[in-house]
């Protein structure tokens, strides 16, 4: 068993948007998430420390066959800035950064993590790259048909998966896909999309951002009910407003192309040409320029790997700068660093 | 509150950042509008668990619905928190559940997957229902036997649930 600073080592180049499976250029990656609770014991803020550990060394064991590769940590031996660089990577919440105790189980290629006593016992979680509702779905399934062996849930006929919070009761399930809008942020098309989507019961978040502002036009897309439709419903609606907006991406791309095509490759050489030479580069800034690089890649107006630009996104999030540095940093010495990163990954990839 | 991106204007409008910092911010209207075009138009947003508490909260002080037995949790804490203390709590305060669950879910009954333990029992207990069903018509028709037989059917299944059913 290795420590989270040899799993952060190990793991530092890897980024879901990474992988080369599917394409990931608007749909960034999906990410499903179960809640489950075992049956006869109190939601885990309510717990002793005796009976946490109880619910921790069962899952565990319910687990350790089937997925003998897991890593484990207890939430107590990660440090600050190493569990800040695993809420970027989306392994763990924000909420369970911020608990005392807890325990993490995490895959080696990061594609699966459980959180033990969370705000509800368990928290399966499996993320992919791209839009794959599905596949994603029958993986976390598959975690939580393991645990239900040797498990018993919290469970009511009427009611399904009891949960903390009545908003995750029935399946537990929280499916969400990141989505890179750009087009549609321009020509401000996003509100009426917004309230279109809310009629149907689908959330739409801006996600990244240190700070103060919505960054990157990148926006997490989740479905709001969890009880009163079935798995199935759930992942068959949300599949079908995803395509949606990105049709709609895709259109307002074509217009944009149509009627500004100079201003836009204007933006993404002034874009690739601050990323490449600044000294001195803010969040903010940064990921308005990669988002424009990585529509201009998308439209074909400039040549570059679009996994160089996901690199740059992974790496250039706070946790992640001062965890590889070794060091909390403060916000300009940040914006040094990132600068720095950005430009070496970029120049690599040119 | 000021809003903290101008610092002038009162702030209305809170951002809670979740996949970062975990943190809220807090800003006025025209700065929300344009730091956040997309999330701060959404004024009507379901699921802002504060809302919904506000709406919770206040048939509270009418109705006092009792204490969950098992963890100790009132109804009143719930509201506060908008977090039940144990399982036991959705049976504890069940009179309550439409009011909480319908403005945010679709339906009250769910529909979706089932442990398979639950699922076995689930169908077994649905036989017994129907079993037994049939039986009130043979009574009804005066078939004897065959409501026997039904009943000695309906036993076999209910000793496979072992227990209280
Ligand atoms: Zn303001
Ligand atoms: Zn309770």
């Amino acid at each position: 068993m290795s420590s989270i600073e040899e799993f952060l080592q190990r793991t530092r180049d890897r980024d879901i948007t990474l992988a080369d499976t599917t394409p990931n250029s608007i749909a960034m990656s999906t990410r499903i998430r179960l809640a489950r609770n075992v049956a006869d014991y109190r939601f885990p803020k309510w717990l002793t420390e005796q009976e946490e550990l109880e619910i921790e060394r069962q899952v565990r064991h319910a687990l350790m066959d089937t997925y003998q590769e897991l890593n484990h940590f207890a939430l107590s031996d990660i440090a600050p800035l190493a569990r800040h660089v695993l809420v970027e990577k989306h392994l763990i919440s924000p909420h369970f950064m911020k608990q005392k105790s807890g325990d993490l189980l995490v895959s080696e290629d990061e594609t699966m993590s459980i959180m033990v006593n969370e705000e509800d016992h368990l928290r399966i979680q499996c993320l992919a790259t791209g839009l794959q509702l599905q596949e994603t779905y029958e993986r976390a399934s598959k975690v939580d048909q393991v645990l239900e062996q040797q498990v018993t849930y919290a469970f009511d006929e009427k009611l399904g998966y009891l949960t903390s919070c009545p908003t995750n009761v029935g399946t537990g399930l929280r499916a969400s896909v990141m989505l890179h809008l750009p087009a549609l942020t321009m020509t401000n098309r996003m509100n009426i999309i917004a309230q279109t989507m809310l009629r149907l019961g689908i959330v739409v978040r801006g996600i990244y951002g240190e700070g103060s502002n919505s960054l990157g036009n990148i926006y997490q897309v989740s479905n709001q009910v969890t009880l009163g439709k079935s798995e199935v419903t759930i992942l068959t609606e949300l599949q079908e407003v995803v395509e949606k907006v990105i049709e709609s991406e895709l259109q307002a791309r074509q217009a944009l192309v149509k009627n500004s095509a100079l201003m836009m490759e204007d933006q993404v050489y002034r874009a690739l040409g601050v990323l490449t030479h600044a000294r001195i580069l803010t969040s903010d800034e940064a990921a308005t320029n990669l988002s424009r690089l990585r529509l201009g890649i998308d439209m074909k107006l400039i040549d570059l790997p679009i996994k160089a630009v996901n690199q740059c996104i992974s790496c250039m999030q706070p946790g992640f700068l001062q965890y590889y540095d070794g060091q909390t940093l403060p916000a300009n010495d940040r914006d040094i660093l990132r600068a720095k990163l950005v430009r070496e990954t970029l120049q690599q990839a040119i | 509150m000021l809003c903290e991106h101008c610092q002038q204007r009162e702030a209305v409008i809170t951002i809670s950042q979740k996949y970062q910092s975990g943190q809220d911010h807090h800003y006025c209207e025209i700065c929300a509008n344009q730091l956040y075009p997309f999330t701060a138009q959404i004024k009507k947003e379901p699921i802002s668990i504060q809302q919904l508490l506000t709406n919770w909260q206040a048939p509270k002080e009418r109705t006092s619905p009792k204490t969950c037995e098992t963890c100790g949790m009132t109804y009143a804490q719930f509201t506060h928190t908008g977090r039940f203390g144990c399982p036991k709590c959705y049976a504890t305060f069940a009179s309550q559940l439409p009011k909480i669950l319908r403005p945010i879910q679709a339906d009250l009954q769910h529909v979706g997957h089932m442990p398979s333990a639950m699922k076995n029992e689930y169908s077994i207990k649905k036989k017994i229902e129907e079993l037994r069903n049939k039986m009130q018509t043979a009574v009804q028709e005066e078939r004897f036997e065959d409501a026997a037989t039904l009943r000695d059917e309906a036993r076999e299944l209910e000793s496979q649930l072992g227990g209280d059913y």
